[in-house]
This record gives structure tokens, C-alpha cells and sequence, in this order.
């Protein structure tokens, strides 16, 4: 059972002579209940593939699927509702909307669904980012942690099918950045939820069951069960 | 820096355009004002050139002072004879004028509402009379008519086709015998024409003599000599010679001819002589008066559309400083000086202002232009002459718009100063606006009541209608700066049902309006201004409908009233006395008593008063004495109301003096005091008094009470029967004189509210604009919503929302000022009538709702932007 999947995915930015080939036939498997990390070097396509997988931009050739269903023939409508109702994203900054509290930044695809998060999913996530005592607050009386921690918990709070993260912790200092991957972590373990994460931080990568190194827009080598120590190595390798 | 200026305007093409826009509105409204009214002056001057080119000397009988009714002394008829006698004369063109309403086929009034339904007789001479045949012949007898050449197609009319004519009396059945023109035109200025045979003519309306007698000199005698002579002849014939004036009589001398021994039976109202060129200026001028009522109405409209204006352009400017604060502190960071930054700003405006204010010319002509076609299509030819643009609107026109936009524009720039250098480096471009201080808003508060004070000072004081005006200006402009105040408890009051219909989407607009309550209570207050005068005008119209109904139940006692032609056009024929004959010899008619309508000068001003019929008017009207009796009201003399009695501190017993626009001054008795409420004029004069000075004064109404045990609707066909041969009057009982009056506000108000429909519009754009600024602010808002799965249309739909919550916000604002307005004007009205104070809740809820709606219309294209947003660009937005 595969969460999500990249079969052959191009990217290609603007035309002719100054083209550029973001992304070069890359394909991936994302299992169900895993954490990968996306990795590589600035330029590698990282964001480019995961806008992609999110349905966020659409690819010049190739497909995307999520869970079982073809992305790549949707109409904008239906990505729309995708996203809305089956993936989780996080973006390096900028997640939340100033003019919302927490709790409604939380529950916002719900709300624009038309309903109300489950309430015990609801509590269980707040309680596992541990926003409790901050529903009311709006983001500029948040940390720049905490806010993370809002939208990863925006992201977990519909159930989606797989989640993605462009560098979560990429704004954060060290140890709000260990706080937002260990939650991401616990989500994996505890909540069974798939996850993708880019990172350029070989102890972030650590927290993944398999780190997926990109270059040029390919998919260049892959480490399973990583540490810091063997995604380093790897790293060096390339 | 120049550069930078010309840059800044391309960079921010859209929102400069959405301001232009204000600017291009107010500026059409002011040049479309002056070219329509330079080019109505213009037609009329070609039209009087037209009358009178023939004519070398006239001689006409005085007014003391512009009646609207046109009154003027008459030229005894012998004077024409004598003219004719004068050295120099070639063609003596006596000329009767009078009031003659065609019929169409259904045998409904033809024209008259608004141009003039004009009868004269056949002309002695075309050229003398500025009138030429153009079909057929003209009348010969009784029975025949000509009509002009516009008319006679409008109605379809053929030579030999008979039609029915209605001049004083009963309905006349005519014979078209001819149809005639003017020069080159076929009208005069909308009005319908008829000419009728020379002793029919003089039989109808020359009873008292010629309303003018034209001379054309000999070729070898010019105007001036000819003048002299005419002057002279009438000297020595013992006739009064008064200064013509131009000025239509303001300072005329009305007693010069009254001593004056022997000549004509009309020894009372002396004569002027006037060369052509002089005639056809005092026609210009008395039109002239009237253009510049309408001219000061229009522009009074433009004057709120461009205060509407400059509350757009003020807000645009200051959210484009807002939005480009960095963009300024890294100019200031480069080097540029205050100064330079605030030349830029200022800069940028004025050459928007100057392009705006050259479209909105450009506009007004074409709307000037637009309006002169409407006015064709409704049967007011106006001569073909081209569109007068003057030198004058040019300036004025850009002046106005340039010192407008500036103005509001400075604010704004002199807060670019404030942007320290260092605002370059910080990351937020746009930081909040400051909140707005204790001090400012007490200030504010102070504005507001300083505009009460001027509102009241003009309504209850002798301050008059300028301060009125200035007091209302003064007063939108505190609401304004109070209302920052107000937005954030309003909208989230508005906002709850918002929030509670649309969901997630309406809590986002209610937010979003929330944000900068500055920027949402300026863009509402541009609409408030608008609505503000709307519901002012239309509580002031369920006022004056109420005070009406009130006063017909309370002092109104008769049960039918028939009402004449041309309402509130008091030049109008009005009913023949026979009229009031005939319906008196009705079994069902217990009393018919006439009213008459004339204008007279009394202290300084000239107001209108209603004659009525001593005998009579008591049974028909519940007259309260407060003083003196209304026994002595039949001996003559006038009854004054309670207002200006204590005003003019005049009791029962009194003496006070009136000047009649063609006999005079005369003493009139005060016989009582009489409550004013619910009376048409301060001043009730007997009938027998008005007809001594005013021969021809129309009867406007006749009011019926119907005799004991009379049903109202039994004597109905009884007194259709009556007025059967005078089409031109209606029969109206208690409900249609109130439906009446009702249709007649109602035709005002919406006229009233297509003029302030403009300023509305105006601040619609200022909605658009807003909106499309925040919507630029915001797009990674917009982008993050789309990414975690706002649909296309549930952005638009949050747009929307915003929209609909300023527009309420600002017509809540207007509502709240305009029952100010009402109530204070009601108050300071009840003694003229207005003693009812009329809140038409439908209508004004129903105004809301159309706010609601427009703020819609106003959402579609910054909505359709904000959908538009593409998700990966405004996440990739620094
Ligand atoms: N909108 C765009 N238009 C043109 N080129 C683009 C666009 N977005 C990305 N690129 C190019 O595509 C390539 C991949 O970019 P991408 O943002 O995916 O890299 P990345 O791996 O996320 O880098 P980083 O680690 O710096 O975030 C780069 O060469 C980039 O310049
Ligand atoms: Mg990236």
C-alpha cells in the first residue's frame, strides 16, 4: 500500500535556451506509515518535486499519484479538494493565517470543507503538539516553533493520506527544530501517518525511516533507516 | 526624481487607475454641468436672437420683479395705433401672448409639463415677429390654428385635421390650418405653440392690451432714433415711461406710470421701450436666472461626487504609501531628502489628477451632450448648436479636479516623511498604521459637532443656505474621521451573521475587514456619503408626504378637489372661472371654492401666496384663528399665519404692504392671525384683492364639498360629467390628492437619488479599490489559502463578503447621518408645513440592501483577481 507515488516525473521551468530541467524522471514510492526525507543539494528540484507530489504545481511529463488516485488529470477544482481532504503540507514559513487564531488556523480545511474536525482526532493532535494553551493566540503571539507546530498540526488534523513538509524546521533554531521533528515523528508512530520531509540537516534526515538524496533533478541514491553519522557519509559520497 | 515619479505611476497602473477613476467621475460631473448649462444659455440666446432679430424698438408693460409667472403690465391697445403714427415706423407688430394646451387624440394635455404650452397671435409681420409659415396659412377666423412645425408631427397633425385646444376655458375644437417655424428651428425650446387668428387671440388672453408691441424702423432709421421717437410719442400721450432694465425689473420703478394723468385705462402700469438687442438680453437674463438655479442644483451634485472623490483618492494614496513604505525608506536610505519624497507623492497625484481631470472633461462633455439628447427625446429641442465647452470649465474643471486630488493626497504623503530610512531593512513592508490617537479622535468629535452647530446655525439661524450646506459637508467629514471608532464593534456586529451564513469564508472577510479598521471605515465613509443623502432625501420625502396626508386630515375639509393643469408649473392656464360655475350648480355640490396662486414681493422677498375665496374658503379649509376674525376677510385684505406674524410682529388689525408684480404696491389689511400648520403659504389673500392686481391669476384648484348625504363615491360621475369640457383638470378625492402628492415626492426623489447615484457610484470604486490594494497586499494569504484547499470560488466568495460588510458598514454610517439630517431639517422645517417627521423603513431598509448588493458588484474583479492567484508564486512572494 503506497501512500503516494512519482512515476517519471519532469519538470521543466520556462523554454527554449534558458530552460531549466528542475526535475529529470525521478520516481519514488512513499509507503503508508513511513517517514521519508528528501534530500540534496540547493537547486536539486527538492521543492520542485514536492509541490508536485502536493498538488500544488502540475509536472511537464510523468504522473503523480495520491493513495491510488492520478493527479496528474485533475482539473483545478479537484486538486483543490485534494489537497483540502487528503494531504498535509508544511511550508518552510508562512503557514498560518495572521488574521486566525491557532485553533482556526488548525481547523481551516475542515471549516473550508464545510465541517468541523473530529474533535477527539482534534484533541489528540493539539495535545501532541503540545498547543494547548495557545488555541486563542494568533500567530504573531506565537514562536516561530510554536507556529510550525501549528501548521504540522493544520496538516495532521484532517487525516490526510500522506503529509509533506519543504524544510519544517529550516526557519528554526535547534531546539524548536528537535521539538517539531520529534512531533513529526510521533505522528509516524503513534498516528500512523505518512510523511515527506525535505532537509538539508543530516540529524533532521535521522528522524526519517529512509532518506531519498536528489541531484539535478534525479533521484541519485537512497539510505535506509538513517543517522546522522550514515546520512553525513552519504552526503560526502555524492 | 521625476523619474521615480513617472516609474511609481507605471508600477501601480491599476490602483492610479482605480483613482483616476474618482477623479475622472467628479470632473465629468463639474464639466458636464457647465457645457450643458453654457450650451442651454447659448440656444436660448440663439433663440431670442431668432424672436427678435426683426424687431428695432418694443414696447412692453413693467413687473416690479420677476413673477414666475411671468406677469407684466399690457399695452393698451389704442398704443399700437399711435405707434403707428410715430416717423420712422415701417410695420407695427402688436403681439398677444398666452397659455394654450393642445390635446392629443385621447384628448390628454400635450407638453406643458416643464416647457411651456405658448399661444399667440398670427403675426403682422414675419420678420417683426421672428415667426414664419412653413405649411398651409395661418388662422383667419375663429376656429382655425397654426401650430409649430415640432408639435405638429409629434401629434401627427396634418392641415385640415382638427384638434382640441383648451386656453382659459372650456375645450375648443380648432382647425389646423398652418404649421410654422422659427428660423431654423421648429420649436422654442421644447415648448408647444399655437397661433391663433387676431381677434380670437386678443378675445382670449389681450383683454388688458398687448403683451408687447414690435416695432421695424424705416431703412434709413436706425434703432436708436426710432426709440427716442416711440419715447417721446408716448411721453406727450401721457403714458409712464419706466427704465427698462435688463435685469428683468429687480430695481424698476413701479409708481413712475401710476400718477401718470390720462392716456390708456391701464394708467396703473406704465410702459418701457426697449430697442430689439435690449429685448432679447432681458430674455436672456430672466432665462439666464433660471440656468443658474440649475446650474448651482447640478453643481451642488458634483460638489458631493467630488467629495465622495476625494475620499477615494485620500484612501488609495494613503494605502499606496502604505504599500510602498519600503520602497520610499530605500529611497531615503539612497539619499533622498523629505522633501524629494514628498515632491514624488505629490507629484504622482497631481499628474494623475491633471489626467483624470482632462478625461473627465473629455467625459462631461460627452455626458453634456448625452443629457441635451435626452432631453430631445423628450420633446425639449434645444437649437442645433454645437456643445459650448468654455474656456472657463476648462479651468475650472481642472483646477477642481487637480486642488481636490491634492488635498486629499496630502495627508497621506506627509505621512511618507514619517517612513525612518531603516524601514528598508525591516522585513514587514507594510506596517500597520498607527492607531489612531485620543486626541485625534476627540478632534474628530469636534469636527463633527462644529458641522452640527454650522447645520443648525443655517436651519434654525439667519445663517442661511450656505452654512447649511458647509454644516453638512463638515458634518460627513467628522462622521469620517470618527468612524475608525465605530468599524471594529460594527463589523463585528455585521460580521456575526457574515460568519454565521458563509462560514469560514464570511469569519475571513469579517477578519480581514477588521484588520486595518482605518482603511474599511475610509472606504465605507465614501459610500456613507452617498447614503447619508439618500435616506436624507428620502426621510425628508416620507415627511413631506406625511406632513400633507396630516394636514388634508386635519385641515382639509372638503371631500374632492379638482385640480388644474401644469402642477407646480404656475404659468400654466389653470381653470376657467366657468369651471367653478358649473360645478356649482350641481345638486351634489354643496360648495366649490376656487384657489388662486400668485407671487408678490412682501419685505424683501417675493413669495408665493394662495388667494383664496373669502365666502368659501372656510368651508373647505379648517382655518384656526389665533387672533382677529374671519368675519372681516370678506371685506378684503389678507390672513397671516402664525410664524410670520410673530416674525414680522404683525397682529390683527395691521396694515402691511405688497407690491404686485404689475399694479404695484398696495395696503392690505392683516383681518387675522391664523395658525400656519398645514397651510401652503404664510400669506391668505381674498380672491377679489389678487384679481384686481392680478387680472389672469390661474385658478390652480377648485375644492369640493359635496352636499349633506352625499356619498363621495356617488357624486363622482356627477362631477366627471361637470369637467367634462375642461380635460385639463383632474378630479381627485381625499386618497388621490394624498396618492398625488405622494408621486409627485416621488418623482423628485428619484430624481434626487439618480443625481447622488453618481456619487454612490464613485465610492463604489473606492470599494474596487480597496479591495484590489489588499488583494495585492495579501496574495500569500490567498496563495496559502488556495494551497491548503480554499476552492477558486470560496476565495471569491470571501471578497465578496468584505465587500458586502463595507458597503453595510458605510450605509449603517449613512443611515445614522442621514435621520440626523432629516430630523434636524424636519425640525427646522415644521413651520413651513413639515410638521410630521416621515422614516420610510422599507425604503431605507431596502437602500441597505441595495448597498449590499452593490458592494458585490464591486467585489467582481478584485475577487476574480484574488481567485486568480497562483498558489507557488505568492509562496515564493518574499
Ligand atoms: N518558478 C521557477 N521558474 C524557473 N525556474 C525555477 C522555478 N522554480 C524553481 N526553478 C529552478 O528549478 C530548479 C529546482 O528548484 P527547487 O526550488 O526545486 O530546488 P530546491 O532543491 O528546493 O533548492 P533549495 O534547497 O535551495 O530550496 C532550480 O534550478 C531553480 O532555479
Ligand atoms: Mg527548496
Amino acid at each position: 500500500m503506497l501512500a503516494a507515488r512519482a512515476i517519471d516525473v519532469e519538470k521543466l521551468y520556462g523554454r527554449g535556451d534558458t530552460a531549466v530541467r528542475a526535475l529529470d524522471g525521478v520516481s519514488i514510492d512513499f509507503a503508508v506509515g513511513q517517514c521519508t526525507a528528501v534530500m540534496g543539494p540547493s537547486g536539486s528540484g527538492k521543492s520542485t518535486l514536492m509541490h508536485c507530489l502536493a498538488a500544488l504545481d502540475t509536472p511537464t511529463a510523468g504522473r503523480v499519484l495520491v493513495g491510488d488516485t492520478d493527479v496528474t488529470t485533475m482539473s483545478d477544482k479537484q486538486l483543490t479538494i485534494l489537497r483540502r481532504d487528503r494531504i498535509g503540507f508544511v511550508f518552510q514559513a508562512f503557514n498560518l493565517l495572521p488574521q486566525l487564531t491557532a485553533a482556526e488556523n488548525i481547523e481551516l480545511p475542515q471549516r473550508l470543507a464545510g465541517h468541523r474536525a473530529e474533535p477527539e482526532w482534534l484533541a489528540t493532535v493539539v495535545t501532541a503538539t503540545g498547543l494547548a494553551d495557545r488555541l486563542n493566540h494568533r500567530p504573531a503571539e506565537l514562536s516561530g516553533g510554536q507556529q510550525q507546530r501549528v501548521a504540522i498540526a493544520r496538516a495532521l488534523a484532517g487525516k490526510p493520506d500522506i503529509v509533506f513538509a519543504d524544510e519544517p524546521t529550516g526557519n528554526l533554531d535547534s531546539q524548536s527544530g528537535a521539538e517539531v521533528l520529534g512531533f513529526i515523528r510521533q505522528s509516524v508512530d503513534e498516528l500512523g501517518q505518512s510523511v515527506v520531509m525535505v532537509t538539508h540537516d543530516p540529524n533532521a534526515a535521522a528522524y526519517a525511516d529512509r532518506v531519498v538524496f536528489l541531484a539535478d533533478g534525479r533521484v541519485v541514491d537512497e539510505l535506509a533507516d538513517p543517522t546522522a553519522e550514515t546520512v553525513l557519509d552519504r552526503m560526502k559520497g555524492l | 526624481m521625476l523619474r521615480a515619479t513617472l516609474r511609481g505611476i507605471a508600477a501601480h497602473k491599476l490602483r492610479l487607475g482605480l483613482t483616476a477613476v474618482a477623479i475622472i467621475l467628479g470632473s465629468a460631473f463639474v464639466a458636464g454641468t457647465l457645457v450643458l448649462t453654457d450650451t442651454m444659455r447659448a440656444s436660448f440666446d440663439a433663440i431670442f436672437a431668432q424672436t427678435t432679430s426683426g424687431v428695432d424698438v418694443g414696447v412692453r408693460g413693467t413687473q416690479a420683479f420677476t413673477s414666475a409667472f411671468g406677469e407684466r403690465g399690457r399695452v393698451p391697445v389704442e398704443v399700437a395705433d399711435l405707434l403707428a403714427e410715430v416717423d420712422g415706423v415701417a410695420v407695427v407688430g402688436p403681439e398677444v401672448e398666452g397659455s394654450a394646451q393642445l390635446l392629443d387624440a385621447d384628448g390628454r394635455p400635450v407638453g406643458g409639463q416643464g416647457p411651456p404650452a405658448l399661444a399667440f397671435n398670427t403675426p403682422v409681420d414675419e420678420e417683426v415677429a421672428g415667426i414664419e409659415l412653413r405649411d398651409g396659412r395661418y388662422p383667419r377666423q375663429a376656429g382655425e390654428i397654426a401650430v409649430d412645425a415640432f408639435t405638429a408631427e409629434r401629434l401627427d397633425l396634418a392641415l385640415g385635421d382638427r384638434v382640441q385646444v383648451v386656453a382659459g376655458g372650456p375645450v375648443r375644437s380648432e382647425t389646423v390650418v398652418g404649421t410654422i417655424g422659427f428660423g431654423e428651428l421648429d420649436n422654442l425650446g421644447g415648448s408647444t405653440i399655437t397661433i391663433f387668428d387676431n381677434a380670437t387671440a386678443l378675445e382670449l388672453f389681450g383683454a388688458e392690451g398687448y403683451t408687447l408691441v414690435s416695432l421695424a424702423a424705416e431703412e434709413d432709421v436706425s434703432a436708436g432714433v426710432l426709440l427716442e421717437r416711440v419715447e417721446a410719442a408716448l411721453a406727450e400721450a401721457g403714458y409712464g415711461l419706466a427704465d427698462p432694465d435688463p435685469t428683468a425689473g429687480a430695481t424698476a420703478d413701479p409708481g413712475a406710470g401710476a400718477d401718470a394723468a390720462g392716456g390708456g385705462e391701464n394708467a396703473s402700469g406704465a410702459l418701457e421701450v426697449l430697442t430689439g438687442a435690449e429685448l432679447a438680453d432681458a430674455s436672456t437674463a430672466e432665462v439666464g436666472q433660471f440656468l443658474g438655479f440649475f446650474t448651482t442644483a447640478l453643481l451642488i451634485f458634483a460638489g458631493v461626487a467630488l467629495l465622495v472623490g476625494a475620499f477615494l483618492i485620500a484612501n488609495t494614496f494613503s494605502i499606496i504609501v502604505a504599500q510602498r513604505t519600503r520602497e520610499l525608506a530605500l529611497l531615503r536610505a539612497v539619499g533622498a531628502s523629505r522633501r524629494q519624497v514628498l515632491v514624488s507623492v505629490l507629484s504622482e497625484a497631481a499628474l494623475v489628477a491633471l489626467a483624470g481631470s482632462l478625461l473627465g472633461l473629455v467625459l462631461g462633455t460627452a455626458l453634456a451632450s448625452g443629457l441635451r439628447a435626452l432631453l430631445d427625446a423628450f420633446g425639449i429641442a434645444l437649437p442645433a448648436s454645437d456643445l459650448v465647452l468654455a474656456v472657463r470649465t476648462v479651468i475650472v474643471t481642472l483646477t477642481v479636479g487637480v486642488v481636490v486630488t491634492l488635498v486629499a493626497a496630502l495627508a497621506p504623503a506627509l505621512k511618507s516623511l514619517r517612513v525612518p530610512p531603516v524601514a528598508a531593512l525591516q522585513a514587514v513592508a507594510a506596517p500597520p498604521p498607527p492607531r489612531f490617537g485620543r486626541g485625534r479622535y476627540v478632534a474628530a468629535g469636534l469636527v463633527l459637532v462644529a458641522g452640527v452647530a454650522s447645520l443648525a446655525a443655517g436651519l434654525f439661524g439667519d445663517a442661511g443656505i450656505s452654512a447649511v450646506a458647509a454644516g453638512a459637508a463638515i458634518t460627513l467629514i467628522g462622521a469620517a474621521l470618527l468612524a475608525p471608532l465605530v468599524t471594529r464593534p460594527l463589523v463585528r456586529a455585521l460580521g456575526a451573521p457574515v460568519a454565521g451564513i458563509a462560514g469560514v469564508r464570511g469569519q475571513l472577510a469579517r477578519e480581514n475587514a477588521l484588520r486595518s479598521p482605518r482603511r474599511t471605515a475610509a472606504t465605507a465613509s465614501a459610500l456613507m456619503i452617498g447614503l447619508a443623502l439618500v435616506s436624507f432625501v428620502l426621510i425628508f420625502g416620507a415627511s413631506i408626504s406625511a406632513s400633507a396626508a396630516a394636514a388634508i386630515e386635519e385641515s382639509f375639509l372638503a371631500e374632492y378637489v379638482v385640480s388644474g393643469p401644469g402642477q407646480g408649473d404656475p404659468s400654466a392656464a389653470g381653470l376657467p372661472q366657468s369651471a367653478v360655475d358649473d360645478l356649482r350648480q350641481l345638486d351634489e355640490v354643496a360648495v366649490a371654492s376656487p384657489q388662486r396662486v400668485a407671487q408678490l414681493r412682501y419685505g424683501t422677498s417675493t413669495p408665493f401666496v394662495v388667494a383664496g375665496d373669502p365666502d368659501t374658503i372656510t368651508e373647505v379649509l379648517a382655518i384656526d384663528v389665533v387672533s382677529g376674525s374671519l368675519d372681516d376677510f370678506a371685506l378684503g385684505g389678507v390672513l397671516v399665519a402664525d410664524d410670520l406674524a410673530e416674525r414680522d410682529n404683525l397682529a390683527a388689525g395691521d396694515v402691511i404692504d405688497v407690491e404686485f408684480a404689475t399694479t404695484g404696491t398696495a395696503e392690505l389689511a392683516v383681518r387675522a392671525i391664523i395658525d400656519g400648520e398645514g397651510l401652503d403659504s404664510d400669506i391668505l389673500l381674498d380672491s377679489e384683492t389678487l384679481l384686481a392686481n392680478v387680472p389672469r391669476a390661474p385658478i390652480t384648484a377648485i375644492s369640493v364639498r359635496l352636499a349633506q348625504g352625499t356619498e363621495v363615491a356617488e357624486a363622482r360621475p356627477a362631477l366627471e360629467g361637470v369637467l367634462e369640457p375642461y380635460p385639463t383638470a383632474r378630479l381627485l378625492d381625499r386618497d388621490e390628492i394624498r396618492e398625488d402628492i405622494q408621486s409627485q415626492v416621488n418623482q423628485l426623489l428619484g430624481l434626487l437619488s439618480a443625481l447622488l447615484a453618481m456619487s454612490v457610484i464613485i465610492a463604489l470604486f473606492g470599494i474596487v479599490n480597496t479591495l484590489s490594494l489588499s488583494v495585492f497586499e495579501r496574495v500569500r494569504e490567498l496563495g496559502l489559502l488556495r494551497a491548503v484547499g480554499a476552492t477558486r470560488a470560496q476565495v471569491r466568495s470571501m471578497i465578496r463578503w468584505e465587500a458586502v460588510l463595507i458597503a453595510v458598514l458605510g450605509a449603517t454610517f449613512g443611515l445614522a447621518i442621514g435621520v440626523l439630517f432629516g430630523w434636524l431639517v424636519v425640525t427646522a422645517l415644521a413651520g413651513q408645513g413639515i410638521t410630521e417627521l416621515g422614516l420610510p423603513a422599507g425604503q431605507l431598509i431596502a437602500s441597505v440592501i441595495l448597498a449590499a448588493l452593490a458592494g458585490v458588484v464591486a467585489a467582481i474583479l478584485p475577487a476574480r483577481r484574488a481567485a486568480r492567484t497562483e498558489i507557488l508564486r505568492a509562496i515564493a512572494a518574499e
